[in-house]
């Protein structure tokens, strides 16, 4: 069977400004694919360009091996979409919204919507305008999910749950790929696609720049630690060691902001020397964790 | 109603054509009920009437004073060449507009395209709910003039009264499809709006000047208003040269709409 979504040398520019540029990819059946990158890097018009909803400038998308171009109906058939910036029929109750949709599909979902609405601890009875954004965040996941797609395209999939419903759709896509399925998600929270991904590209200022195995990517992702000790300690220790890039004193040298690329094994092994008071770890911001990395790698253009 | 494109539309607008039937139907009840009390007063409001400017006549629907009297000439001056289809030309027009610009300003645009319907169907299950809604309203006009017609002795034939509806509906469906058409390209609520109110307006105030302003009369051939007002089906039944014509102008807009629609980048 042919990758359920191959991206030959898609390219859309509006007028002069580059929404994204020659991407190639390729993900595979029953994989969690992540596609990973700051807000504004391109993701949702990627998104937009393989739904049909933009026609690209340059190059092809093909999905479940048809062309996003000449055959868009019966992709939308056969694929899943929870769009990024989620709006909605604000009159409609949530079971309305999910019927019309579900009748737009052609598709009696009725005994599915009833099942996912309850895995997510969603009433449906309710107008959407009075949902929460945690609540219409779920009515987008139950009608990306309610037509069992093959494909699964979900564009920040995670907005606006709280952590249990979280947890619940990650199980959720687990079943989905144990059954074969695939699904390609955007995010730009790392430790999300660190955790849920088998593979993720990167993308950037509408460029891809890495597609790895996430464990690669989690050994070139930059973290950085503050460390806090109750005496003063030389930063210069800490840069000799293999995974630091840098290291420099803060709070009068008590405090030391030491930035990992990789482990942090021996960053940590090496405080263990002195007396630690406080350790706290940024690593959720992908920007500053992937700085390094872009930076090394980027064009700028 | 929420299984198609085409209930949708008519679900979403369902109180607002409420209030139109109940605004349209009370419009036209009152004009017709009034009738009677012009008819007895005809020679007071005829010397009245004698006294303004010629082109004040024909901006309400009539060449000579008599024919504003009459109660085809009467209706057409309240409803028919004025306010009545105006007010249905503008209920066309926000469906129109809410049909493809309103929706992706709206940001809901791509829950739809991303069910399997094809772009062209999402126009047309709109367009047809527009006239569907239209079509309704107007209908509720036919009701209100049959059922006062013998009560008020205004003597239309039925046919006739069923061929000024039918033109009044034409002449909104004109002005929504233009919505349709400038939606369909553009995508931009507020220019289709803008284009589609606007040439309402101009064109209701081209012709209805044109008796005035030697240079507006060419332009006032052009203009839907003027086409209705010319056939006077009230009087004279349908006219099939502008019903044709009306029904050539909806479809060109709605060719446009479609093509449009299919072409572009959908703001999602």
């Amino acid at each position: 069977m042919a990758s359920p979504l191959i991206l030959e040398n898609l390219t859309k520019y509006y007028g002069s400004v580059r929404g994204i540029d020659s991407l190639d990819l390729e993900v595979n059946q029953g994989e969690i694919f992540g596609f990973l990158g700051p807000n504004g890097a391109g993701k949702s018009t990627t998104i937009s360009t393989v739904l049909d909803f933009i026609r690209p400038t340059r190059g092809t998308a093909t999905v479940l091996g048809m062309d996003s171009k000449r055959h868009s109906a019966e992709i939308h058939r056969r694929v899943g979409y929870l769009p990024g910036e989620l709006a909605m029929y604000e009159k409609m109750t949530g079971q309305e919204l999910l019927g019309y949709l579900a009748a737009l599909r052609g598709v009696q979902a009725d005994v599915e919507i009833a099942s996912l609405a309850d895995r997510f601890d969603l009433d449906l009875s309710r107008k959407i305008r009075t949902y929460s954004s945690g609540n219409r965040q779920k009515v987008g996941l139950v009608q990306a999910f309610m037509h069992r797609p093959q494909l699964l395209i979900l564009d920040e999939p995670t907005n606006g749950l709280d952590p249990i419903v979280q947890q619940e759709f990650y199980s959720l896509l687990r079943e989905v790929s144990d059954e074969g399925r695939t699904v390609f998600l955007s995010s730009h929270i790392l430790p999300e696609v660190e955790r849920i991904t088998d593979r993720a590209a990167i993308i950037r200022r509408g460029r891809l720049m890495v597609v790895a195995e996430i464990e690669q990517l989690k050994q070139q992702a930059q973290r950085r630690l503050e460390l806090t000790f109750s005496t003063v300690v030389d930063p210069a220790i800490f840069e000799t060691l293999e995974t630091v890039r840098d290291a420099r004193a803060d709070n009068g040298g008590y405090t030391l902001v030491i930035t990992v690329t990789g482990s942090v094994d021996p960053v940590i092994k090496m405080a263990a020397q002195y007396q630690v008071e406080r350790l706290v770890s940024h690593d959720g911001d992908l920007e500053s964790a992937f700085l390094a990395y872009y930076s090394e790698t980027d064009d700028v253009a | 109603m929420l299984r198609s494109i085409y209930g949708e539309m008519i679900w979403s607008r369902r109180s607002s054509l409420l209030w139109y039937v109940v605004g349209l139907a009370a419009l036209v009840g009152i004009t017709v009920g009034v009738y009677p009390t012009v008819r007895e007063g005809a020679d007071t409001i005829t010397r009245l009437l004698e006294e303004m400017p010629q082109g004040m006549m024909s901006f309400f629907g009539a060449a000579e004073v008599s024919e504003l009297l009459t109660p085809s000439g009467f209706v057409n001056s309240r409803v028919n060449a004025s306010v009545g289809a105006i007010v249905l030309a503008v209920f066309a027009i926000s469906i129109g507009t809410a049909a493809i610009a309103g929706e992706e300003d709206r940001h809901t645009m791509d829950l739809i395209l991303a069910t399997p319907t094809p772009r062209f169907r999402i126009v047309l299950e709109r367009f047809a709910a527009m006239a569907t809604l239209v079509s309704v309203v107007a209908f509720a006009v036919l009701v209100v003039m049959a059922v006062a017609n013998p009560i008020v002795d205004l003597e239309f034939s039925m046919a006739n009264m069923v061929a000024s509806n039918f033109e009044l509906a034409l002449l909104a469906l004109v002005f929504g499809s233009l919505a349709f058409a400038v939606g369909g390209l553009t995508g931009k609520r507020g220019v289709t709006i803008g284009i589609a109110s606007g040439t309402t307006v101009a064109t209701f105030f081209v012709n209805g000047l044109a008796d005035l302003v030697d240079w507006l009369q060419g332009a006032q051939k052009i203009t839907p208003f003027y086409w209705l007002q010319r056939s006077d089906p009230l009087s004279n039944g349908l006219s099939a040269e502008d019903t044709l014509l009306m029904l050539a102008v909806i479809c060109v807009f709605l060719g446009i709409a479609v093509w449009g629609f299919a072409r572009r980048d959908i703001s999602v």
